[in-house]
């Protein structure tokens, strides 16, 4: 019974086609098991409703702690704005870009988003600001830097404003369902001071 | 630093994803040595074990949130999703946890039983002292044995017992113990493939394999996958020794109805259910030595193994 088994593994080349076969199944068994384990890691991010890839916190200062910075954030702070902020995600990339979400009180709705980078100038991905239909662009300053100052229009007829500037370094949008004076105003007092 | 739970989670984690992996491999290869699939599992009880603690010494970047956008899986992501305020990883682990105590208590508890009923059969004064010279007949038999299996003749010690005890002791002097019982019970063939079993057992350090499995059950009590694959392993030198004992003797029927005379004798009813997977392993191993499954070493040589070894490890860096 034993020699049958040795005639079956031995085969026509010996020791290296064994070899051979072995590497092949060893990397095909691995593909799969890398092929599914990288589909049970996207099953947290669905499950919670985020982007692939986009890291949710549950506190600014955990953010803060992961970029190894402190945040910019306005310290004009209506009343009408909730404190602490409804959503704190993060985004892949060496700039680590984040947004920081803060909801209108009496609406419920999202009102004002502060998207920027921890460091460097690189553009924000659109995944922490999706774009819409832009209705009208205009250019202006904040604090004696350049800004673009952008209307858009979300398919649902919704419409809000972003402004893009650069400060200390980093890139930094402000989106808010409200007038521009106001998101100026935002802008203006944005500072490392929690508000 | 990776706290004690993120490497205990990578630990199950590991361990299932190298039992997936190696399980394919058996099956695909296929391997149909169990000396070479117990070399395999045995890699699969050891990787779980070495490797986070060896990632996190090595590559402590590997605990920084940027790796984890990087990894194919994060245990951390996990966590972050609770139920009831409980992180899901640690739920997973905990409820692993449970399984793989209860393992383990299960087995200690069937163990634990048999030496009380041995102990019981053997009297107050333990094996050892109630052991008796084996006799010119028992020893001449296993000497004989030792000689054609090529293994240097262990010390043999007859033990005053109707119990059905035939097993081999010893790491650094393997010693075969025969109660009186067996060798009265069982026909001169059916001794003789029995003890050419345990032979083969010594040939192999197979108390010492024994040990080591033990070992890594205890240290791996957590993981219900390693518990389940220690048996496996533990069942693959039990269906080698059977192999090599029937190709030795070339009555593999003989050896089969010893197995079976020794575990009527040891009476496994009060055992209850535990005693039911025992008889079920036992069946199966006597409807291996029936279809006469191959004892030889087959090919799962060092390179085979640094190969499985340094794939799942490259594969297991990427998850944390």
């Amino acid at each position: 019974m034993a020699t049958g088994h040795a005639a079956a593994t031995t085969g026509p080349f010996g020791a290296v086609g064994h070899h051979a076969r072995l590497v092949g199944l060893v990397v095909m068994s691995l593909a799969l098991a890398a092929a599914v384990l990288r589909t049970l890691d996207t099953v947290p991010s669905w499950l919670r409703g985020e982007p692939r890839g986009l890291r949710r916190y549950d506190r600014l200062e955990d953010l803060e702690r992961a970029v190894h910075t402190r945040l910019l954030l306005p310290a004009y702070f209506p009343e009408r704005l909730e404190y602490p902020p409804v959503r704190i995600l993060l985004a892949p990339g060496g700039a680590q870009p984040s947004a920081v979400a803060f909801r209108d009180r009496m609406r419920g709705t999202e009102r004002l988003v502060v998207c920027q980078n921890a460091r460097g100038d690189a553009p924000l991905p659109d995944r922490l600001l999706p774009p819409g239909l832009v209705l009208q662009r205009v250019a202006t300053d904040v604090n004696g830097a350049q800004a673009v100052l952008t209307r858009m229009r979300a398919p649902d007829t919704r419409e809000w404003t972003d402004l893009v500037w650069v400060q200390q370094g980093r890139r930094v949008a402000l989106r808010l369902h409200g007038d521009d004076a106001e998101l100026m105003r935002f802008a203006r007092s944005l500072t490392r001071v929690r508000p | 630093m990776a706290s004690a739970t993120e490497l205990a989670a990578q630990a199950v984690l590991y361990g299932i994803v190298s039992a997936v992996v190696v399980e394919t491999l058996i099956r695909r290869l296929p391997v149909p040595a169990p000396g070479d699939r117990f070399r395999y599992r045995l890699c699969t009880l050891i990787l779980p074990l070495a490797l986070p603690p060896l990632f996190a010494a090595l590559a402590p970047m590997r605990a920084t949130e940027a790796f984890a956008d990087l990894a194919l899986f994060s245990t951390s992501r996990w966590q972050r999703l609770a139920v009831a305020g409980v992180g899901v990883r640690d739920l997973g682990l905990a409820t692993l946890g449970v399984l793989g105590a209860a393992l383990v208590l299960r087995d200690l508890w069937r163990d634990a039983l048999h030496w009380w009923r041995d102990r019981r059969a053997l009297g107050p004064r333990g094996a050892h002292r109630g052991a008796a010279d084996p006799g010119p007949v028992l020893q001449s038999e296993v000497e004989g044995l030792a000689r054609r299996m090529g293994v240097v003749t262990p010390r043999v010690l007859l033990l005053d017992t109707e119990a059905a005890i035939l097993h081999c002791r010893g790491v650094r002097r393997p010693t075969v113990m025969v109660a009186r019982g067996v060798a009265e019970r069982l026909a001169p063939d059916q001794l003789r493939g029995a003890l050419a079993h345990e032979l083969a057992h010594v040939a192999h350090h197979d108390v010492l394999r024994g040990w080591l499995l033990a070992l890594l059950r205890a240290v791996q009590w957590f993981n219900p996958v390693a518990q389940v694959v220690a048996r496996r392993a533990a069942l693959e030198v039990e269906w080698r020794a059977d192999a090599e004992a029937a190709a030795v003797t070339a009555q593999p029927l003989a050896l089969a109805r010893a197995l079976l005379t020794c575990i009527r004798g040891r009476d496994t009813e009060f055992l209850g259910l535990l005693g039911r997977g025992r008889v079920a392993a036992l069946e199966q191993r006597c409807r291996r030595l029936l279809d006469g499954v191959p004892a030889r070493q087959g090919r799962a040589d060092a390179w085979s193994l640094a190969i499985v070894g340094a794939g799942l490890s490259v594969l297991l860096f990427f998850v944390v």
